[in-house]
């Protein structure tokens, strides 16, 4: 689980349960929003709490 | 007794029940619209306020009328439906529904004495055969495009099964967009939702948790010309004690549309 402001644009994470069935892939976080919510996959949304950085 | 020929349907037949809406409120291609919430035939429906634990529906005020048979049973007779532009019309019996999430909140949050589904799966039993979750919005989500999963007990009773969204939420969802969820690998159905977590805030507006039971799927292809669906093509369809029939629209296009038709059950 990652916190806010930790991750930045570019960096590699995992999603974790309960959305990884969803997301099972390694993503680049592609946006962050002034509240911390990173945007993967495009259009996105997850808090960094569902999140963990893989590189 | 239950209803075994073409002559006990006809005999049967009800009055017919009307619809007449017209859903104004931004449409998306593909994704499920409820018309729960919007004037018309049936008159609007009140968004639900009975908590987070939900409540197990019997009625609610603004479903198609349905009144139980005297004796025996309900079917599905006829269902005829048109719409301005092309889509589908799927025809619900909607079981259970809950209030009270946050949407700003990125936390499980867990339906505290949720109840099992009534005995209206698709077998009339309680064991959520054929019942599906779904996310419904009564006032429009501000920001974001958060995932959204349901934890539910599955028509085996194994609890804490998961599942999200099937299609991608939108930001600013209108009122009525029904994000409809999908069923782990092997499972049947949903007899009891848990928890919902969203993946990220949607900052604003009003979403529900919904059981819901599919009674009939009306194709719409071409606008403004109606098209219906009788007792052998729909399937003889029960409909259960106490149902709460309501309407989704899958519509083709965004463009504002009417949506009508009527239903007409057959008792006996």
């Amino acid at each position: 689980m990652a916190e806010i402001g930790v991750l930045q644009v570019g960096d590699l994470v995992r999603v974790l349960p309960p959305f990884r069935e969803t997301f099972p892939e390694i993503y680049p976080v592609e946006y962050l929003k002034g509240d911390g919510t990173c945007g993967i996959c495009g259009d996105r949304d997850f808090h960094p709490r569902h999140l963990e950085k893989v590189a | 007794m239950a209803i075994t020929t073409l002559d006990g349907a006809y005999a049967g037949m009800q009055p017919p029940r009307d619809l007449l809406k017209v859903a104004t409120p931004t449409l998306v291609a593909g994704r499920a619209a409820s018309l729960f919430y919007l004037s018309g035939l049936p008159g609007a429906a009140v968004a639900p306020t009975p908590g987070i634990g939900g409540a197990v529906l019997t009625s609610y005020a603004g479903q198609l009328p349905f009144t139980n048979p005297v004796s025996g049973n309900t079917y599905l007779s006829r269902l005829f439906g048109h719409a301005s532009i092309a889509g589908s019309l799927w025809l619900c019996d909607r079981l259970w529904h809950n209030s009270g999430i946050d949407i700003t909140s990125a936390v499980e949050q867990v339906f505290t004495a949720s109840a099992d589904i009534p005995a209206r799966d698709m077998n009339g039993a309680a064991l959520g055969d054929g019942v599906f979750g779904a996310i419904e919005v009564s006032a429009a989500v501000g920001a974001g495009t958060p995932t959204l999963t349901l934890k539910y007990t599955n028509q085996a009773g194994t609890a804490d099964k998961t599942g999200t969204n099937i299609l991608a939420t939108a930001a600013s969802a209108a009122i009525g967009a029904f994000y409809i969820i999908g069923l782990a690998a092997g499972d049947m159905g949903v007899r009891k939702a848990q928890s919902l977590t969203l993946s990220a805030t949607w900052t604003s507006g009003t979403i529900h948790a919904v059981l819901f039971r599919v009674i009939a799927k009306l194709e719409l292809p071409l606008a403004q010309v109606g098209n219906a669906i009788d007792a052998l093509s729909a399937g003889a369809t029960r409909l259960y004690d106490n149902s709460v029939p309501f309407f989704l629209f899958l519509p083709s296009t965004t463009t504002a549309s009417v949506v009508g038709g009527h239903v007409i059950w057959s008792q006996g």
